[in-house]
């Protein structure tokens, strides 16, 4: 998807379900995964992630190109909601999602949600390099949590950090010093 | 670890990459039905902040209230009072002390708007006349609202762009262009009073080249002056006792936008918003055009009320005879927000607009401001202002019967609340019915007497009877609920209603709208109300102008007839797996009037349509979809023709048969 045909998406997104489809299906994995590696927990990965996409449908009216692509956009909302999550005890979780699914409206799909979960878990046991990093960086302040997932899981370019994080490259690039920093001392 | 060594682990770790396909394709239904969704919200958002977003652009481009100034006193009025200022500094002093830097806070969010048509509504015509032709759907007996198309039962007045053109009509077979009329701005709406027309003209100001300088190194600029894009709106009375030749009789002018008019006996009333800016500390004032003269309404003439708003606007209403050209035209002017609802009763205007209250989840909750103004020929004078809580969808969530006025109005908070205020002529709050369907949002109210009807909806469609015989306590007396909504309803007698919206699917804790719906409900009962008859018209994706505009509503009880304009859609089903045909949309496959007969004893029934798109393929294909020229958008009768109007042409079929008679071009 160009950058032309994305624009037109989430303009016509604001009223027509059929092309908010198409952005989520591009932007799911990407945020599912990111928060999934900032959390490395599915559950909490899943909540996150219902907050984050109906948060953006929420506000999408109010989405304008500007400085920002609406992959940052997307970002930015899920960094604020994972920051949320590490600061309070229990997530509130996505009730809208909770409540359709009690309200008797059921996932159309042949998967077993609680298996695929259960299989998720064992998947997940499998990336010990990163689970063992992931502890260290977890007790790093969130400022320096965000750009070493951003940068390093991401794979995003400063230019896209600052966008995200709504920060100067300068700021980025000294907070992913200090990061580095501290976590080498954690070794 | 070495600080190289560190990146050289990060760079290169495998980090998880899993997904949850359950979890993925259930978000995605559940976002995908999240009543967020219904466009509706949207659309008539987009129709109360659009004057907003203009005010704001405005201001914005002037940098007016950038700063809020210290160490001036708020002038406060108190209460419902309205009062003149005193002198052009005590106007000054007001508008910089009440107007609030807050408006920049919501400024992104208007420009997300603006742009997205922001055509005020076109008004339109009724003489109460008992010739056998139908005029236009009028909210209140007498009080005629400019349209694009009106007829006097021999001559159809039809508006195309910046054209007004006048066509012999009756009998069909003689039907021709008799005349036109093409001004530089565009016409948004025309009145016909017997041998005089009324023209309302909205001229966006156009940079003349003689303006553009050059600079330096090439590059143009436009002066400074200019900067404001304010519109004119101009009344011009025509002479049209010869229909061939309309001869202009009079023209009067003001700085501002259209917002509505009315015509009342022989006079037209016309409601024109204009954003004060300030420029060089210096504020704007209103400016009145009419016999070659320009006068500058005078701070001292210029009233106001306590009415604490983000920015102001000057709310002028001007009057004028349209038959008598020595009479003069009056004009008064009062320093409001923007108004976005107008209703106007036989003998007072009442303009409303949101007031912006605190935020929740990102969305302000608004109050209405509404404002009282007695007219009564080219009297015009402010009389009362008051305030309720939430918003007003329409005109036709308010009335005035006996010295009383009624509104519904919603609070859009997270868990929306729908409540009934009753005022009185002071506008204070006399009665109200407050917190009726929570959760749920107004799609349409009427007031027919002591009685009002209120459809609110959220899943299925409550159509409510209220009780009003008592101002002070009105009552709920029951309700009905069927699936789907109604944009718009119509009275078909005393005891029966009709309702056009879209039906719904009912999907759990939202639904999906569907076609277009038509029905007919009993209130006989009025604890127990039936939906007597109803007809569904295509698929998802199928519209009509009725939905947003009653003008396009055309009804007449003793013929048993009705016609809307629909453009119709239809799913392809093969294209769409079965899950998500729910919220497929159609494809249009006709745009047309659709006749309809309808009586309380054989219900509702499709007679028949007309299309103006003689090759239906084209619209398959896309084009014709909603603007197209040849999109039917009006109809109305003279005796036992039917004739429909787009910009392209008027055609004419046989009442009886629906049968072909003739059609008449249009000069575009």
């Amino acid at each position: 998807m160009d950058l032309s045909e994305e624009k037109e998406l989430v303009r016509q997104a604001q009223k027509a379900p059929d092309a908010f489809a198409k952005l989520y299906d591009q932007y799911y994995p990407k945020i599912f995964g990111y928060v999934l590696r900032r959390t490395a927990n599915l559950e909490a990965a899943q909540d996150i992630t219902s907050e984050t996409f109906f948060n953006a449908l929420r506000k999408l009216w109010q989405f304008r190109w500007r400085n920002v692509s609406f992959s940052s956009w997307l970002y930015k909302i899920a960094t604020n909601e994972i920051n949320q999550y590490f600061r309070k005890a229990e997530y509130k979780k996505s009730l809208s999602l909770e409540e359709l699914q009690e309200q008797g409206f059921e996932p159309i799909s042949t998967d077993d949600p609680e298996s695929e979960l259960i299989e998720a878990q064992e998947q997940l046991k499998q990336y010990q390099d990163f689970l063992e990093i992931r502890v260290k960086i977890v007790r790093l302040p969130a400022k320096y949590q965000e750009v070493i997932a951003l940068r390093f899981f991401e794979q995003k370019q400063i230019k896209e950090i600052a966008e995200i994080l709504g920060k100067k490259e300068g700021t980025i690039k000294s907070l992913l010093h200090r990061a580095m920093e501290q976590l080498r001392e954690a070794y | 670890m070495k600080h190289d060594d560190l990146i050289k682990k990060l760079e290169n770790l495998k980090t998880p990459e899993i997904e949850l396909l359950g979890h993925k394709r259930a978000l995605k239904m559940a976002l995908l039905s999240s009543r967020l969704f219904k466009d509706r919200t949207i659309r008539d958002w987009t129709k109360i902040l659009v004057p907003v977003a203009t005010a704001v652009l405005l201001i914005a481009a002037m940098g007016l209230f950038a700063v809020i100034k210290p160490g001036l006193q708020p002038v406060h009025l108190g209460g419902n009072q309205i009062s003149r200022f005193a002198s052009y500094k005590q106007l000054q002093d007001f508008i910089n002390t009440n107007a609030q830097y807050k408006a920049f806070h919501w400024r992104d969010e208007f420009l997300a708007v603006v742009g997205e048509g922001a055509v005020p509504t076109p008004s339109s015509t009724n003489d109460y006349s008992i010739t056998d032709y139908s005029a236009t759907n009028i909210q209140v007996a007498g009080v005629d609202e400019a349209d694009i198309v009106k007829t006097d039962g021999e001559y159809i007045y039809v508006v195309s762009g910046n054209r007004t053109i006048i066509v012999k009509a009756y009998p069909p077979e003689q039907a021709r262009v008799l005349s036109e009329i093409e001004l530089e701005g565009t016409v948004v709406g025309i009145f016909v009073n017997g041998d005089r027309l009324v023209v309302f003209e909205e001229d966006t100001p156009y940079y003349p080249y003689d303006d553009i300088r050059w600079g330096p190194t090439g590059e143009f600029y436009m002066p400074y002056m200019p900067l404001i894009i304010s519109p004119k709106t101009s009344i011009k009375v025509y002479d049209i006792s010869d229909r061939e030749n309309p001869r202009l009789q009079r023209e009067l002018s003001a700085d501002g936008q259209y917002v509505s008019s009315r015509m009342i006996g022989d006079y037209a009333y016309v409601v024109i918003n204009e954003p004060v800016y300030e420029q060089d500390d210096e504020l704007n004032l209103p400016r009145i055009y009419f016999g070659g003269n320009e006068t500058e309404i005078p701070a001292t003439d210029i009233y106001y009320s306590d009415a604490y708003d983000y920015y102001y606007m000057y709310t002028t209403i001007m009057a004028i005879n349209t038959q008598n050209d020595d009479q003069e035209p009056t004009y008064e002017t009062i320093l409001l927000g923007a108004s976005s609802n107008v209703y106007v009763s036989l003998n007072n205007i009442y303009l409303t607009f949101p007031v912006w209250g605190s935020e929740v989840e990102d969305l302000p909750i608004p109050e209405s401001s509404i404002h009282r103004i007695h007219i009564e020929g080219d009297e015009i004078e402010f009389v009362a202002s008051g305030e309720v809580p939430g918003m007003v969808l329409n005109q036709f969530s308010m009335d005035e019967y006996g010295d009383y006025f009624r509104v519904a109005t919603t609070r859009p908070e997270r868990t929306s609340q729908n409540d009934i205020y009753i005022l009185d002529m002071d506008l204070n709050i006399v009665g109200s019915l407050e917190g009726l369907a929570p959760g749920e949002t107004i799609y349409s109210a009427r007031f027919m007497g002591e009685r009002g009807y209120l459809v609110t909806f959220k899943q299925v469609d409550p159509l409510f009877v209220i009780d009003l015989s008592d101002p002070s306590s009105p009552e709920e007396l029951g309700y009905l609920k069927v699936t789907g909504y109604s944009d718009y309803l119509h009275p078909y007698d005393e005891n029966h209603l009709i309702g056009i919206g879209k039906e719904t699917t009912d999907a759990g804790e939202f639904a999906w709208y569907q076609g277009v719906k038509i029905s007919l409900f009993d209130v006989s009962d009025v604890r127990n109300p039936q939906e007597i008859s109803k007809l569904e018209i295509g698929d998802r994706g199928t519209d009509s102008p009725v939905l947003w505009d009653h003008k396009a509503f055309l009804f007449d009880k003793s013929r048993s007839l009705m016609v809307i304009p629909v453009m119709e859609a239809k799913v392809d089903v093969t294209k769409y797996p079965e899950a998500e045909l729910v919220w497929a949309y159609g494809q249009p496959i006709y745009q047309g009037a659709y006749v309809f007969d309808i009586s309380i004893d054989n219900g509702l029934q499709l007679r028949g349509r007309i299309t103006h798109i003689d090759d239906p393929s084209a619209l398959e294909q896309g084009y014709y979809y909603y603007y197209s020229p040849y999109s039917v958008q009006r109809s109305l009768y003279i005796d036992n023709v039917l004739y429909t109007i787009s910009d392209a042409k008027i055609k004419m079929n046989s009442l009886e048969n629906l049968d072909y008679i003739n059609e008449v071009q249009l000069p575009s």
